[in-house]
């Protein structure tokens, strides 16, 4: 990236931050509501956030994508890459990328060979208040999480297949669980879709966390 | 399918901006907002660290975990816990899609069609970072499609899994098949594995289960969920037996 637009993203990043803090004041009480969705963290037992972002309020948050799998898996890197990119350039408090950034919360991504058992990835998630980790959608601290894509499958996915599954893991990865009423969603749980990257669901705009949605911007306060 | 409409984090920051001004306005949020800080903020532990070093106290956490998750699955008695008592929550996956989108085309793609009663789940997890998987000990009670023993294993992705806090167990289930648990009857979609070794359910078409009264529930994300649900057992059965014959 050209330096000069890494300062300029920077700068943004650091003043919709300190917005997004008092932006806390007009969103909280629509946000804050016990109809969002199955299962988010939101509105379970972590009522601010589910990302251990070091705030400890609603605001913006940024994941790192820590490459464990191209050594062994070239062909994923691209796939993965743009998977990245897609959660990163959508709307929502998500940052992501595979370069450091101050307070970021890593997602390792890695591949494993479990076999044709009817999974084609999963995520496990560290939470940082037990220090136990668990492949079950339920509310966490995230402390750092792995996705996986399962060779079994991944091996004969085509490209964008492999986008697709990395999108959805990363998307489990932040704390979002399945969207079983959308299949234009990265969240949509079934295999060899080819969705590139988050849509409105996935955001939480559509149809809104006041009504039902349990997207990034639900589930990390950022409201309708 | 919803696109994202295409409003930049420019934009954004202007809403922001903009609720800002609505916010300090009025004291009621405010009051709201700062009731809803549960959390108070919290230092970063890690500022400071190298890339080595968080990465060392993340395998280190991970390596801990696995050995308290052995001992727990070691220690847990798995034949006389009551599953039924416990919370259900999903599993973090993606999953095979439907197998089929009709029931006949879901049977003819099955090496087995059978009613069942679940005598005995047993769960077990290859490692920290794996999925729980479980083994489902069934009695045959009827067979519609294949020959299969009185007795066989199913294996089904999911299972018992600790809480995070370790004070208590709970139900991982995976989206299109929900853990099958002892006492259950059901009508069961089934693969025989590569090896030949055990049977799998099909994915979301694999499942049917038998409530108290009698009749059929297919699984969420069942393509021909509608037409099956609510059948009597005695119904479905005639169904199924159409659908083998046509």
């Amino acid at each position: 990236m050209h330096p000069r637009i890494g300062w300029l993203r920077g700068m943004a990043i650091t003043g919709a931050t300190a917005v997004s803090l008092a932006a806390g004041v007009a969103v909280a009480a629509a946000a804050d509501t016990p109809s969002l969705g199955n299962g988010d963290c939101w509105q379970a037992s972590t009522p601010l956030t589910c990302a251990w972002n070091h705030v400890g309020v609603k605001g913006y948050v940024w994941f790192r994508a820590i490459d464990q799998f191209s050594g062994t898996k070239p062909a994923y890197l691209s796939p993965a890459q743009a998977a990245v990119n897609a959660w990163n350039s959508a709307p929502g408090p998500q940052f992501v990328s595979f370069t450091p950034a101050q307070n970021d919360v890593w997602t390792y991504m890695k591949v494993d060979t479990e076999g044709q058992n009817g999974s084609g990835g999963h995520t496990v998630i560290c939470d940082y208040i037990t220090k136990s980790c668990s492949s079950a959608h339920q509310p966490y601290d995230i402390w750092y999480s792995t996705a996986y894509i399962n060779t079994s499958y991944g091996d004969v996915y085509t490209a964008a297949q492999r986008q697709n599954d990395w999108g959805h893991e990363f998307g489990h990865s932040m704390g979002l669980d399945h969207n079983t009423t959308d299949s234009g969603a990265i969240m949509w749980p079934q295999l060899y879709a080819t969705v590139g990257g988050p849509n409105s669901s996935d955001i939480g705009h559509w149809p809104g966390c006041t009504s039902g949605g349990h997207g990034m911007d639900c589930i990390y306060g950022l409201g309708d | 399918m919803h696109t994202l409409p295409s409003r930049s984090r420019g934009v954004r920051l202007a809403l922001a901006v903009g609720l800002v001004a609505v916010g300090v306005g009025g004291a009621g949020a405010v009051h709201a907002f700062v009731q809803s800080q549960s959390k108070t903020p919290s230092a970063n532990t890690e500022a400071g660290l190298s890339d080595a070093q968080r990465n060392a106290l993340y395998e280190q956490n991970t390596a801990a975990f696995e050995t308290r998750l052995k001992a727990w699955y070691a220690h847990l008695d798995q034949q006389h816990l009551d599953l039924r008592t416990l919370r259900r929550v999903g599993m973090m996956a993606s999953v095979e899609p439907p197998a089929a989108d009709t029931l006949a085309a879901a049977l003819a793609k099955a090496d087995a069609a059978v009613t069942v009663v679940v005598t005995a789940v047993h769960t077990a997890q290859a490692s920290a970072m794996a999925l729980p998987e479980s083994d489902v000990t069934v009695t045959v009670v009827g067979q519609a499609k294949g020959s299969v023993a009185h007795s066989i294993v199913v294996h089904q992705l999911g299972g018992v899994i600790p809480t995070l806090d370790w004070s208590g167990a709970m139900i991982e289930d995976a989206d299109g098949q929900p853990m099958l648990l002892p006492g259950d009857r059901a009508v069961l979609l089934l693969t025989r594995s590569a090896d030949g070794g055990s049977y799998r359910l099909e994915s979301y078409t694999g499942e049917y289960l038998v409530d108290a009264g009698g009749d059929v529930a297919a699984m969420p994300g069942n393509p021909f969920h509608d037409q099956v649900t609510g059948l009597t057992e005695q119904a479905f059965h005639a169904v199924v037996a159409a659908a083998l014959h046509n």
